[in-house]
């Protein structure tokens, strides 16, 4: 396929993606979590847990009006029972916004296989999979570790330094920008697309998908540059792979292309940051793990259980009665794998971190058939970034907690956090 | 929500927990007022409810926080420790006297009995300790610790009965000697071993892992935690290594497998002759 034929193939099914529907934007605070919550609101993004908890114990699934109308399950048993229902949950859109997409755009969806419902999500999903495979992700390790330790060359001789901004933030960044075979100096662009994308939820409609439209053009002219350098990369992988006998339709391989640069910057930032906060918040944890590396993978799923970074969405298939609520066709749902993580019917000692907890069957990439295609990615990321941080500043405090603040929206992790590390 | 300066939302909970755990256990539920724990915790009353719904949230919430939970502790520290092992360890130490919040469980009980409130939430909290202990006789019925044919929850059931009764007979009403009743224990659990004891060695009986690949996902937890039972396919899917068969000194690799598996789809199996 030439360039132009991509581009307008593209053009033409982006045009109808956008013909959904939209509904009101209601904002301001929140009058009663039950039955009004917003995940974008202050209050939510500097301390989500206390509110989820008070949900699972009052409702346990929570309703709002907002967004359209949808649904907060708070237990794990609901939040599982959603992900493995592909039946009456639909992911034609995981981002809970006031714009729900065409539903002809179901089962393939905008970015696959995220979007993706079956029987078309396992033949997208099957695309990607060898490619992030451990054994495949474990070839970006020396790599990713000399850029943990480049990173923290340039912040040695500071007193203070911001570990979400000048640290996390530029590990997943580069690391997949080198996957896909993007330039590594176009970094600071993404993590605008990535704003974009996530945040930005209560901006109207039309606003917002005029943002996205960046991270497309940029995507296209990724794409045009590869078809006339084809080269060893993600993005030259999925121009030249085949599904049903075919190549991919661009609208398929621009949609993942975004997929991979969205999802994989956000969340492991998020990760990153959540358990660098926990270290210098809990010096007792930070004194171990120091004196323990060995103990660290075993810590690392701790973070993830307790600091999960992903809350996905589903919409409604049909108007039904699902455990004792009423969700009519379309609602949104929430499906918080942070709260889901929390749930003390689930977790001993739920609402505490025990970095040695051995066994840990945490929700944090996702139950069923939507696991996060990253998660050996982000596994080695967050192992690699910590290790080397914790051997190059092994003692380290909140310099400010007040100026330490939280992302909103269903990504959730620091984008400030002054650590002192002398 | 009602917070103290300085103070998050999470620290107010614990704050209050721990303040329920000492008054709850002090007073017991009938005789505990909320405004008694909100004053211990030095929070107002609206603070507390805007945590805690009601009198028997708190008491439960107490006793998931604060209350004797060797179990959970004892798999935590080594998972790798074999059931009968755990089960006899903690046995022996049901004679010993407690500190005040280990009879906290005794408050929640006798609260149940007056009140459907607290009845309903200990009701939730007795069988989540059952499930643990449920889990943990599964485990070891698959490793062969344990006689397969035993019904997993009426064993839990006995286990409960042990533990419960041992916070009611505390040492000051009736004693028994440490030894005879270490004794006694190691006859019981003897008792629940399997009819004929297993031939590790033989592989008629060996211990064998399993996954289901309909329930398997991916997430590797298998591959990471036990290397050498577990690989991962082209597309990251979970394999077993040759035939799957536990050598002895891995049987804590195993479990960890088993237990870390987010889609529960990994087992353990005994090989029948």
């Amino acid at each position: 396929m030439t360039a132009s034929d991509f581009t307008r193939e593209f053009r033409e099914r982006r045009e109808r993606e956008l013909d959904g529907s939209r509904s009101e934007i209601v904002t301001g605070p929140v009058s009663d979590w039950a039955t009004d919550f917003s995940h974008l609101e202050p209050e939510w993004a500097a301390d989500p847990y206390p509110i989820q908890d008070e949900l699972r114990d009052r409702c346990p699934i929570a309703h709002t009006g907002r967004f359209g109308g949808a649904w907060l399950p708070t237990r794990y048993e609901d939040v599982a029972a959603i992900a493995y229902d592909t039946e009456h949950f639909s992911s034609r859109a995981i981002i809970c916004s006031n714009f729900r997409p065409p539903l002809e755009l179901a089962p393939v969806g905008g970015s696959p296989p995220i979007s993706s419902d079956p029987p078309f999500h396992q033949h997208a999903r099957k695309v990607l999979l060898p490619a992030f495979t451990k054994t495949a992700i474990t070839r970006q390790e020396p790599a990713t570790r000399a850029l943990c330790n480049s990173l923290i060359d340039a912040l040695e001789g500071q007193e203070v330094v911001d570990a979400a901004r000048d640290y996390a933030q530029h590990i997943p960044v580069r690391v997949i920008a080198a996957m896909l075979g993007f330039p590594p100096a176009d970094g600071p662009q993404f993590r605008v697309f990535v704003e974009d994308v996530l945040e930005g939820i209560n901006l109207p409609p039309d606003e917002r998908i005029a943002r996205i439209s960046r991270l497309f053009e940029y995507l296209l002219a990724q794409v045009n540059d590869h078809l006339a350098n084809p080269r060893e990369d993600l993005t030259t992988y999925l121009l030249n792979a085949e599904l049903y006998g075919q190549k991919l339709d661009p609208s398929h391989v621009v949609g993942t292309m975004a997929l991979l640069l969205i999802a994989g910057i956000d969340t492991t930032w998020s990760a990153i940051g959540a358990s660098l906060w926990h270290l210098a918040e809990n010096p007792a944890d930070l004194g171990r793990l120091v004196a323990d590396p060995g103990l660290l993978p075993t810590a690392i799923e701790e973070f993830l259980r307790a600091y999960a970074p992903v809350t996905m969405a589903r919409l409604v298939k049909e108007d039904m009665q699902w455990h004792g609520v009423d969700m009519k066709a379309e609602d949104w749902i929430l499906l918080s794998f942070p709260a889901a993580n929390r749930d003390p019917a689930q977790f001993d000692r739920a609402d505490q971190v025990v970095i040695d907890r051995e066994f840990n069957r945490h929700a944090a990439f996702g139950l069923g058939i939507h696991r996060c295609v990253g998660s050996h990615l982000a596994r080695m990321e967050l192992r690699v970034a910590l290790e080397t941080w914790l051997a190059r500043f092994p003692a380290f405090t909140l310099a400010d907690p007040s100026a330490v603040s939280w992302s909103t929206g269903q990504i959730r992790g620091p984008r400030a956090l002054p650590l002192r590390i002398t | 929500m009602g917070r103290i300066a300085g103070v998050t939302a999470a620290q107010t909970r614990d704050r209050l927990l721990r303040a329920a755990a000492d008054v709850f256990a002090e007073r017991g539920y009938d005789g505990t007022r909320v405004a008694d724990i909100a004053a211990a915790a030095g929070v107002s009353n609206g603070a507390l409810y805007a945590h805690f719904d009601s009198k028997a949230d708190l008491l439960t919430g107490a006793l998931r926080a604060h209350g004797r939970r060797l179990l959970a502790d004892m798999v935590a520290a080594d998972p790798g420790r074999p059931v009968t092992e755990l089960l006899l360890a903690i046995g022996r130490s049901l004679p010993h006297p407690l500190d005040a919040r280990g009879y906290l469980i005794v408050e929640a009980l006798v609260g149940a009995r007056r009140d459907a409130d607290v009845a309903e939430q200990m009701r939730c909290y007795i069988g989540e300790r059952a499930d643990l202990l449920a889990g943990l006789i599964r485990i070891a019925q698959a490793g062969a610790e344990l006689d397969p044919a035993l019904s997993p929850n009426a064993v839990a059931h006995f286990c409960l009965l042990l533990a419960m009764g041992s916070t009611l007979i505390t040492p000051d009403l009736h004693e028994v000697g440490e030894e005879e009743w270490a004794a006694l224990l190691t006859r019981v659990v003897a008792g629940l071993a399997p009819r004929t004891p297993p031939h590790r060695t033989d592989r008629s009986n060996a211990v064998r892992v399993q996954i289901d690949s309909q329930l398997c996902q991916g997430h590797g937890r298998c591959y990471d935690l036990a290397p050498g039972l577990f690989g991962e396919d082209d597309d990251g899917y979970g394999t077993v290594r040759g035939d799957g068969v536990v050598p002895p000194e891995s049987a804590p690799d195993a479990r960890r497998a088993v237990l870390n598996c987010p889609e529960h789809a990994i087992q353990l199996l005994e090989e029948e002759a």
